[in-house]
């Protein structure tokens, strides 16, 4: 029963992999999966992800006005956010901002 | 003889009841910036507190207070991820345990969904693939957080925009499963299969008849918007009637322990969240008549 419990989680796994990829880390969409909703839901994660950092980093969100969004965008798609990370994803944005 | 009779048999179905289910009564999400309104609006009967969000070394005064005056506090986690390929990481489920022990929660809750995969956060809860494969995987995670948690677990349906191809099951049958096999108990979000509706063409009211209703430990509800055809479920929107309809349907199917509404952003008046709150209240009352 075990065997097939950890082959059922490494398929489980796997396939929820190529989703996240797709959806954060700009990975092809997943066979068999609506590319229109993958879109409307990876936007939403963005949006999510921005509100989040927006609400962290008050005053950088009000002095960048409307750049905030295409700033954190661009550094969003090329930053995914990774479980071991330590520090936050306010944080990291601040800082990559800085290295721009 | 036949009333007395009847009357017995519906005090044993009433302790049936019991064993499983605490009464709740009607609640709002607690949040940082609600703590005032709480403590303000007039008949909040519980809260529940997102466990990702708190410490419970050092738990806000608010809430502190709410568990003081004897109001039912119910931590309710975003990350564990139970339908993740991983088992639940322990130190969260730690996290859960102590908060349920410092709050004396009645029970924990989570989703019957995954967050991360291969070191990488998505940052919201996701629908899992409605599969035999997955059923077998989360339900030993169920099973493995189970055994590690002081009180019982509760699981919601999540609000999905996509879905996963090769669907083996449909979503209330794939809930039904998993209660089935875990003996967990389910927080059912009526705005979440209200969303699910819009989204993917099932008829809700037909869900609830496939659903473990009688393992109900509370519901949630919350409001949402519809954007270029996609209903999105906010928590930043007035409650949707037909989301409100189903709570009474639901009502009228069997005993609903407690109802919770919540708010994450775009905050409304006291006024406005007391109105929702009389609303939900009302709904309960007219089913328990």
């Amino acid at each position: 029963v075990s065997e097939s419990l950890d082959k059922a989680r490494h398929r489980v796994g796997a396939a929820q992999v190529s989703l996240i990829r797709a959806l954060v880390a700009g990975g092809p969409p997943p066979p068999g999966f609506d590319r229109h909703r993958i879109d409307v839901q990876a936007e939403a994660l963005r949006r999510k992800r921005s509100r989040s950092a927006a609400a962290a980093l008050p005053d950088l969100r009000v002095r960048l006005g409307a750049d905030w969004d295409r700033a954190f965008d661009e550094y969003a798609r090329a930053h995914p956010l990774e479980s071991s990370q330590r520090r936050s994803d306010a944080a990291l944005f601040r800082s990559w901002l800085r290295r721009c | 003889v036949a009333a007395g009779a009847a009357a017995v048999a519906a005090a044993a179905v009433a302790a049936a009841v019991d064993r499983t289910t605490t009464h709740l009564g009607v609640g709002l999400g607690w949040r940082h910036e609600l703590d005032m309104s709480i403590a303000r609006i007039d008949g909040i009967d519980f809260v529940e507190v997102v466990a990702e969000n708190v410490d419970p070394r050092r738990l806000p005064r608010s809430l502190l207070d709410l568990h003081a005056s004897g109001k039912p506090v119910v931590p309710h986690g975003v990350g564990l991820s139970l339908c993740g390929g991983d088992p639940p990481d322990r130190k969260r489920l730690r996290h859960l345990a102590r908060l349920a022990e410092t709050l004396d929660a009645p029970l924990v809750s989570e989703h019957l969904a995954f967050v991360r995969a291969g070191g990488i956060e998505s940052g919201h809860l996701l629908p899992p693939a409605r599969t035999k494969d997955m059923l077998d995987v989360v339900c030993a995670n169920i099973e493995l957080a189970q055994a590690t948690l002081p009180v019982p677990l509760a699981v919601e349906n999540v609000a999905a925009l996509l879905e996963w191809p090769n669907a083996e099951m449909t979503e209330a049958e794939f809930i039904r499963r998993v209660v089935e096999r875990t003996g967990v108990l389910l927080l059912l979000d009526v705005a979440n299969l209200y969303t699910n509706e819009r989204n993917f063409g099932f008829d809700a009211r037909e869900a609830i008849e496939v659903l473990p209703i009688e393992q109900i430990a509370y519901v949630h509800i919350a409001g949402g918007v519809e954007r270029a055809g996609l209903y999105h479920d906010t928590h930043a929107h007035p409650v949707a009637a037909a989301a409100l309809g189903l709570l009474d349907h639901l009502c009228a199917r069997g005993p609903v322990p407690g109802v919770l509404l919540e708010y994450d952003r775009s905050y409304p008046s006291d006024t406005h969240l007391g109105a929702e709150l009389d609303l939900i209240r009302r709904t309960l009352e007219r089913a328990r008549v």
